[in-house]
């Protein structure tokens, strides 16, 4: 290669890099996740969604999947609202609006509009609200009280919820409210796999530091999963994860698909240490891709903790092959027999296995899980995004 | 400030019924699942850590009352007063001990359990 060429592919590279969006890798339909915690409209304290994270330190019971765009929908709301909602008699329910006219607690409830575990974006405007206190008007998506989000001024309102159950309520927060009108009301599918962990204590914590990110994951009982992905269309998969273990005395998990790839087939697992290969340490990261029968790669290379990475998972059932890069260099492939059939249709656990043991201590900067093989121009320029997420330098 | 918190195998139940008193919800009775760490007498213990208020730990020691969500009655509020009732807090690591709820707090939740004198049990993966 000549000098000019040289610096002419080089160049080439550097503007890929800057110009890649991981959306490129989802363009023609494919089925996965991206999360990239440094963009704080996709990250909710609680796991409903009705709490943004607005600082470091809070905790992180939802983040948004990104990789379809973070479209919506269609709308779920008929034009008609009285053949949706249903109500007792303070509130009247007229084609374009829900009135609830005196001190009644009583709710007006659609019925079946939405499905559990699925994100929403709801909007809506509240008028003509009195009340001689402050419990204001409760809205929920779905069936438990825990999941409602209070409005007690006049305006326009729009949070992105995961709903637990099937419809959509609105119920005055105690006799104090007088009146209150609901119109432009709207429910639209935020489509994307997103992580969840409904129970407190073991939402990972939202940190920044030194310009970057991250979800710290404690080690101890932090973890996240999506509910299950279709992948059975493809036995091929690529996983990029910007990430730094404080701790490999003991295995843990990083990510798995299916509550455990030791036993399911079409799925995978990474470990940011683990035991019984060579070298005879934990210091290694290593990876597992499951067909029918499955391999797994350790690196050769010992990274003890603390290690930041950007770790490549590279899978291909069909084609038996199971890489394993960090930090854009392919420190293992495995090229023994994976079987057959497809990737399965399991939730993704991220930082432990099945949301109960072997915890993940250690920093997630961003994830991509795309059900396909990359081609070897968009794992560089995956690669070199992630990097810019965990603050490394390919 | 983090708590780290030891629950003994008996007190599980108890633990969770307190644990959605304090937390926000239903899905707070997942708190203490999976015996994953265990004391040097070989007694089995459930673990969380979590960030807390510097509120939390006078308010999970007063009076407890049924959360406004409740309105179904999940919460065992016998449970949460027995489970109150075990609660050791300190701010220094203190032996995690087989009938108490011991939470200790520290910036590490695995060194912090480590000084309490708690190991992982082995997972076979």
């Amino acid at each position: 290669m000549t000098t000019l060429s040289l610096r002419m592919s080089l160049a080439s590279n550097l503007r890929n890099s800057v110009s890649f969006s991981p959306a490129s890798l989802f363009a023609g339909g494919e089925q996965g996740v991206w999360y990239d915690p440094s963009d704080l409209s996709t990250v909710f304290q609680d796991a409903a969604g009705t709490t943004p994270v607005t600082a470091s330190g809070q905790p992180v019971g939802l983040m948004l999947d990104k990789s379809k765009g973070l479209a919506r929908g269609p709308e779920l709301v008929p034009d008609d609202l009285t053949t949706t909602f249903s109500s007792s008699s303070h509130i009247i329910s007229s084609p374009t609006a829900l009135t609830a006219s005196s001190a009644q607690a009583e709710q007006i409830n659609s019925g079946a509009l939405v499905e559990s575990g699925k994100a929403y974006r709801v909007s809506f405007t509240l008028s003509s609200y009195t009340s001689t206190g402050g419990g204001g008007v409760n809205v929920r998506v779905g069936s438990a009280s825990s999941n409602d989000f209070a409005v007690n001024a006049n305006g326009t309102y729009e949070r992105t919820v995961v709903a637990d159950g099937g419809s959509l309520v609105f119920r005055p927060n105690g006799a104090e409210v007088q009146s209150w009108v609901i119109t432009n009301i709207s429910v639209r599918e935020l489509r994307g796999n997103h992580a969840t962990q409904t129970t407190a204590s073991k939402r990972p914590t939202y940190t920044e530091g030194g310009g970057l990110s991250w979800l710290a994951f404690d080690g101890a009982d932090d973890a996240m999963q999506t509910a299950a992905i279709d992948f059975t269309v493809t036995d091929k998969m690529s996983v990029f994860t910007g990430v730094r273990k404080l701790s490999d005395t003991q295995i843990n998990v990083l990510y798995e698909l299916s509550a455990s790839a030791a036993i399911n087939g079409g799925s995978f697992w990474a470990l940011p240490s683990y035991t019984g290969a060579t070298p005879n340490t934990n210091a290694v990261w290593h990876i597992l891709t499951r067909g029918t029968a499955f391999k797994n790669a350790t690196t050769p290379t010992t990274f003890p903790a603390p290690h930041t990475a950007v770790q490549t998972h590279l899978s291909d059932i069909s084609g038996d092959r199971t890489t394993l890069r960090i930090n854009g260099v392919q420190e293992v492939q495995n090229t023994g027999d994976l079987g057959s059939g497809s990737f399965g249709n399991y939730p993704l656990f991220i930082g432990a296995r099945n949301n109960t043991s072997l915890f993940f201590e250690g920093n997630l900067y961003g994830m991509i899980v795309v059900g396909k093989t990359t081609t070897a121009p968009e794992t560089a320029s995956a690669e070199a995004y992630m990097a810019g997420k965990t603050g490394l330098t390919l | 400030m983090r708590l780290s918190i030891a629950c003994p195998a008996t007190l599980r139940s108890d633990a969770n019924n307190l644990a959605m008193v304090l937390g926000y919800g239903p899905a707070d009775a997942e708190t203490y699942v999976a015996l994953n760490w265990q004391d040097a007498g070989g007694n089995l213990y459930a673990v969380a850590s979590l960030p807390v208020s510097d509120t939390f730990t006078t308010d999970a020691q007063v009076a407890l009352q049924r959360p406004a969500w409740d309105t179904d009655n999940i919460i065992s509020m016998a449970a949460a007063n027995r489970a109150q009732a075990a609660l050791v807090f300190s701010l220094e690591p203190v032996l995690a001990l087989p009938d108490k709820l011991t939470a200790c707090a520290g910036d590490d939740a695995l060194a912090t359990l480590a000084a309490m004198g708690l190991t992982q049990v082995e997972v076979d993966i």
